[in-house]
């Protein structure tokens, strides 16, 4: 299976300023196109759920940017999608279309749970690094195995890494009934991390560093993508294999390279989530944020800054949903509906435009 | 616990039982599938159009009562998502993969929407009367056999006769022959006037009713809805797919292997009555994933890809 897809379209030369005006609108009409189209489709069920569209939307705008509280959830919430989608990014640069996301997430959590509820004592300073460390690493590993499987056997990354975030779920649920379990617990859940295991924040906020930590993965994922040999390589294998083997490329180590960086991008999110947000590990966790971390990639153009973007109006976006579910009873999943109009309607538009040309 | 309830030799023919009807919407969803892909086209949106076929037939039976037109407005249900997919990849020659995703996304919102919509939040979970099983006359009196295969909801059969028709469309018709072409060689099929377009298009039309079917099946089994009811069964039919060497008889074995390890995880959990085993449940719920993915390694390896169809995902522009 290839990732590229499209046809080769032959164009006729054109002036170079005008073929550069065109591609920013395109990378600038398109999005806003598709918020557009995303948004009027929520309108509908607002409606059809007996709501206001005008009235629910403000809600969501002041729930995701209506005061420091709401800015502070919005960048926290952004902060495992960017990871992330960045990782899906350069997995699919090189072809791979990894959906695993949801198991480098959880596999991420549940590490870091075990870690810092394995220290006897300890402070951030000794645990934050071994966490990140060892979260990454299991993410890696998750993420490696589809790479494997997909580099030297040729199996189906698409179904590989589904069932593999089954098989971590279930991990999941086994460690938060078992050897995770809080004694004094109603429901499966881990027990609370100690305080000095939570990642600092800024005072008086809930920005806490893994904030920072995402932001500065995004300068670095360009720079890796734009500059490095693996970048360029990844490019290469995305295209054309045959193309890549034949300039001494290794088709297989690439491959299986960006599998284990996004993997460990995953692992990472899933560690700032828990030490950042949640504090104690639990089924809700696992919530979809895989698939979300999707949308923001495809809608961020699979650029690292346009991910940014795509993670803020689609951390908001969820945020505002929950907000309306329970302020006016409609329900949240609009929220995901929304989301994947929007993609849907930047596939058509980059497709309409590109035959336009 | 005790393993003579889960593999005794009188627990045997509830187990086989219980397979067949846990098999029957994958089956049913993969044979979809497989004709899909002979043609060229990855429906990877099963998963999306198995649930909005769950939430609709669920509504459908909760209001009627009738399980058969449950099965019916699934199909629908699952036909119209599957359109998306269609105009998108088979109209404007989108990416296939990721137009999939998106649709499994958008089918997971819209079927939990639905629900929220129709039942509101209740604490007790709305339910409906599934089918009964029927006994076939003769046949299911036959040892063994007669109560696994015969005795089942009259919806197993159907989705059986369905699947079987489906594979007798693909190989034995002058339509699957174009199916065939237009997944190998599509501009082999196109000049000699296959419309490879059109082709696809009714694969995919009857892929997405299948899985809006299987997601029938599966609220008809349960008796409820829930989010994410159908648990990854769309995206293990893609793997029975592989497994089956896209020929939907294949899909038979393939989908009741599926359903064996997920009748004997849900027996074991039953038998050991949720106490603690010194094996924990969770691996017995994750197994069916586990066998889904050592089954499409195993057949990826022992059969290399050259036999996946050619044209496989690669869109078709006709040439003007």
């Amino acid at each position: 299976m290839t990732a590229t897809l499209s046809p080769p379209v032959t164009t006729p030369p054109e002036p170079p300023t005008a073929s550069r005006i065109r591609s920013l609108t395109t990378t600038i009409g398109v999005p806003l196109l598709a918020v557009a189209v995303g948004l009027a489709a929520g309108g509908i069920l607002i409606v059809l759920a007996g709501g206001n569209p005008g009235q629910a939307y403000a809600t969501m705008l002041d729930a995701a940017l209506g005061g420091d509280t709401q800015l502070g959830r919005l960048l926290t919430g952004m902060t495992p999608l960017v990871l992330m989608g960045l990782g899906y990014a350069i997995a699919y640069r090189t072809g791979f279309i990894t959906i695993g996301a949801q198991g480098h997430y959880d596999v991420g959590a549940i590490t870091a749970t075990a870690v810092v509820l394995s220290m006897p004592l300890g402070t951030s300073w000794i645990a934050i690094p071994i966490v990140a460390v060892t979260a990454a690493a299991a993410g890696a590993c998750i993420g490696g195995i589809s790479g494997v499987l997909k580099a030297r056997l040729g199996v189906n990354e698409i179904i590989s890494s589904l069932m593999l975030n089954y098989l971590v779920f279930y991990t999941l649920a086994w460690a938060v009934r078992k050897p995770l379990a809080n004694p004094n617990g109603f429901t499966p859940e881990s027990e609370r991390i100690p305080d000095w295991a939570a990642l600092a924040t800024i005072p008086g906020t809930r920005i806490h560093i893994g904030v920072f930590v995402a932001i500065a993965a995004v300068p670095l994922v360009w720079w890796l993508m734009r500059s490095t040999r693996f970048g360029f390589a990844s490019q290469i294998v995305g295209e054309s294999p045959s193309v890549a083997e034949a300039n001494g490329i290794s088709v297989a180590r690439t491959v299986v390279t960006s599998a284990l960086i996004s993997g460990a991008l995953g692992g990472i999110a899933g560690a700032i989530m828990l030490l950042g947000s949640e504090f104690r590990l639990s089924l809700a966790i696992s919530s979809g944020i895989g698939f979300t971390a999707i949308v923001v990639a495809l809608l961020g153009r699979r650029n690292p800054f346009g991910i940014v973007l795509a993670a803020a109006l689609v951390s908001g976006l969820t945020l505002g949903s929950q907000a309306v579910q329970r302020t006016q009873e409609i329900p949240a999943s609009i929220g995901t509906v929304v989301q994947a109009v929007m993609i849907l309607t930047v596939l058509l538009a980059n497709r309409i435009v590109e035959r336009a040309r | 616990m005790n393993w003579s309830n889960v593999l005794g030799a009188g627990a045997l023919v509830p187990l086989f039982t219980a397979a067949l009807r846990l098999a029957v919407p994958i089956v049913l969803a993969a044979a979809g599938a497989c004709l899909a892909e002979r043609s060229g086209l990855m429906n990877l949106g099963i998963e999306g159009q198995m649930m909005v076929g769950a939430i609709i037939a669920f509504v459908t039976v909760y209001y009627t009562g009738q399980p058969m037109l449950g099965a019916v407005t699934g199909a629908a249900a699952g036909l119209v998502i599957a359109a998306i997919v269609g105009y998108l990849t088979i109209t404007m020659a989108v990416d296939q993969i990721i137009t999939g995703i998106s649709v499994v996304i958008l089918g997971t919102g819209l079927a939990s929407f639905l629900y929220l919509q129709v039942f509101g939040m209740t604490g007790t979970p709305p339910r409906i009367q599934g089918t009964t099983p029927l006994d076939l006359p003769v046949l299911s009196d036959l040892p063994v056999l007669g109560p696994i295969v015969f005795s089942q909801s009259p919806l197993v059969y159907l989705a059986l006769a369905l699947v079987v028709a489906l594979w007798w469309v693909l190989t034995r018709t002058a339509f699957g022959l174009s199916i065939r072409a237009a997944g190998e060689s599509p501009e082999a099929a196109d000049s000699v006037g296959v419309s490879v377009p059109r082709t696809r298009w009714s694969t995919l039309l009857i892929s997405g009713a299948a899985a809006g079917m299987a997601g029938a099946l599966v609220i008809d089994s349960l008796g409820f809805f829930q989010d994410g009811i159908t648990g990854g069964r769309g995206w293990i039919a893609l793997g029975v797919v592989i497994l089956a060497r896209w020929n939907p008889l294949g899909a038979i074995a393939g989908g009741f292997m599926f359903g064996l390890v997920d009748a004997f995880q849900l027996r074991v959990q039953a038998a050991s009555g949720g106490q603690a085993t010194s094996v924990p449940y969770e691996l017995f719920q994750a197994m069916p994933y586990a066998v889904t993915l050592l089954a499409v390694i195993a057949t990826t390896v022992w059969f290399s890809r050259s036999n996946s169809p050619k044209a496989l995902g690669i869109p078709f522009v006709p040439a003007k």
